[in-house]
């Protein structure tokens, strides 16, 4: 071992570890008081309970949020996953226009997000003169702020060495489509599904795109928004706080499993 | 008979790259370039007594730029995601540096930036919450100050003002400073540095004219994405930020009054101050040459 505390590698390494602690001391101290009997949200930490969270899953209100925010969140990633396909193909090679569709894709990604919750929710007023907004309204919305994070995921796949399998696919006979699903799809489809898990949990968490074109039951983004609005901060936000963060945390873990695979082919 | 053959296949090509194009395109222009349209349009519709009437009028942009509150809410929003991008520039810049340099294998490569990733998935709601008990007067930080005897009583000052929301969004945009960093860091061909050895460049010169030079495209793009979140965030503001008085919160405080021409003005110098920002960062890197 050539690691000493005091090289460049080891200083790198001790802030990058106090970055992290930095950023999950926080998230720590959120699930630890989750599980605390007091009403009180301050140390010490007296007893250990799941109090807080059977009150938390006794709001019958909080559950239906939650259950919107998953049906949603499903619809979004499957469309990003179809939608990422036909765009990053599309993209791969250059053609009339595709600087514009490149860009205008993009768009979504760089710029503010309650510029479109805005501007959809006039687009449905004033021009489909849609009374009430649904579910399905914030769907679009969403997908758009999705996809250009799943394109630079699947377009950085797409090296010249998967082009190469293509073309001896090709030159072995094969025509487009068979070249596409025994070739390029199976090749891609660990950033595609990566793309669509980034769809689901962008729109799980979504507010600034939902806020104003959403109509009906809130999901759970709106709902806690507003809930927090009254500022009574009771110990039930942290256990649902603790539940949003399993569930991120089983999506990373999911990313990572097919990203890893990934990673692992290009080595072949 | 060759060369009409594949002016065939090439318009075939042609053809089927616009349809696999479509799907893509028909969505962003429904719904990111006929939103700004729709913005552009409200603003200059009038506002009067609860009621938005389709009648031009410039009031929106002379209330704007005539008011010392809303000016001065412009300026100060500058100046915190200025706060909050020069903070992840130099919490993150170390860490990219390190995981293209030091840390070997993709997969661990990998694991750190989903583990930068977290914070940002998390939802503001849960991500502002999680602070409280440590920025609190009976918080973690308090604890520790008093504990050290540097302050004799609990301070109110860490938490639901400007420093709990900086805090709060340097956590939740850091992976978009690393990330890009990282990325242009990972593509620097290890030799250049050595080859700068062997010819008597100091450490420090050879990290200037090598590492830092050709990291400069993942700082721009780091900067233009830090920022751009920080400027329209109207949720960590209200909800740990005290309500201060971001621009994003000045558009959701008037859609909540159902002003949408003010809005929409909002939105539209909001958008325009963003756009100016990536077309002067983009005339120093092209963003493509790091994507394609």
């Amino acid at each position: 071992m050539n690691f000493k505390i005091f090289s460049t590698k080891g200083l790198l390494i001790l802030y990058t570890f106090l970055v992290l602690l930095w950023t999950y001391a926080p998230i720590a101290i959120l699930v630890i008081f989750s599980f605390k009997a007091g009403k009180a949200m301050t140390f010490p930490f007296e007893g250990f309970s799941l109090r807080w969270y059977s009150i938390l899953l006794s709001k019958p209100a909080l559950i239906s949020a939650f259950l919107r925010s998953v049906e949603l969140g499903v619809t979004v990633m499957i469309v990003v996953i179809v939608v990422c396909i036909t765009t990053s193909l599309a993209l791969r090679k250059p053609f009339p226009g595709r600087d514009i569709l490149f860009y205008m894709v993009m768009l979504g990604m760089v710029t503010p997000g309650i510029i479109y919750g805005i501007g959809a929710a006039l687009l449905y007023k004033m021009v489909f003169n849609l009374q009430k907004l649904s579910l399905w309204t914030a769907l679009p919305v969403h997908v758009v702020w999705g996809l250009p994070f799943g394109v630079i995921l699947t377009l950085a796949r797409f090296d010249p060495q998967l082009s190469d399998y293509e073309s001896v696919a090709r030159t072995l006979g094969a025509n487009g489509w068979i070249v596409f699903r025994k070739i390029t799809f199976p090749l891609i489809s660990n950033q595609i599904l990566a793309a669509g898990l980034f769809g689901f949990t962008l729109s799980f968490s979504e507010l600034m795109r939902s806020l104003f074109v959403l109509g009906g039951p809130p999901t759970l983004p709106i709902y806690v928004y507003s809930w927090m609005g009254g500022l009574s901060l009771t110990p039930e936000f942290y256990a649902l706080g603790t539940l949003t963060v399993a569930a991120a945390v089983i999506m990373l873990v999911l990313i990572k499993v097919f990203m890893g695979r990934a990673y692992g082919k290009r080595l072949i | 008979m060759g060369k009409i053959q594949s002016g065939v296949s090439i318009v075939r090509r042609l053809n089927s790259v616009y349809l696999l194009a479509l799907p893509g395109l028909i969505l962003s222009i429904l719904f990111l370039i006929i939103p700004i349209i729709f913005d552009l349009i409200i603003s200059f519709y009038t506002y009067e007594s609860g009621q938005v009437i389709s009648k031009f009028t410039l009031e929106n942009y002379i209330k704007l730029f005539s008011s010392q509150i809303y000016l001065g809410n412009i300026l100060y929003t500058i100046r915190l995601a200025s706060i909050v991008t020069a903070a992840c520039l130099a919490l993150g810049y170390p860490v990219a540096y390190l995981m293209a340099m030091h840390i070997k294998g993709e997969e661990n490569k990998l694991i750190l930036i989903l583990l930068f990733l977290l914070p940002w998935w998390i939802d503001y709601t849960v991500r502002s919450i999680a602070w409280i008990p440590v920025l609190g007067r009976e918080g973690v930080i308090n604890k520790i100050l008093m504990g050290l005897r540097i302050l004799n009583q609990p301070s109110g000052a860490f938490l639901f003002n400007e420093v709990s929301a900086i805090i709060v969004m340097i956590q939740a945009n850091l992976l978009f400073m690393i990330g890009p960093i990282f990325f242009s860091l990972a593509k620097i061909d290890k030799s250049f540095l050595e080859a700068a050895e062997t010819l008597g460049a100091s450490k420090l010169r050879a990290f200037y004219h090598i590492v830092f030079k050709m990291s400069t495209p993942g700082i721009i793009i780091g900067i233009i994405f830090v920022f751009i979140a920080a400027m329209a965030d109207f949720a960590t503001p209200r909800l740990i930020g005290g309500y201060i008085t971001t621009i994003g919160l000045n558009i959701a405080n008037q859609v909540a009054v159902l002003n949408w021409p003010f809005a929409g003005a909002i939105s539209i110098i909001l958008l325009m101050i963003t756009l100016g920002l990536i077309v002067v960062m983009l005339k120093i890197v092209d963003i493509k040459q790091m994507i394609f």
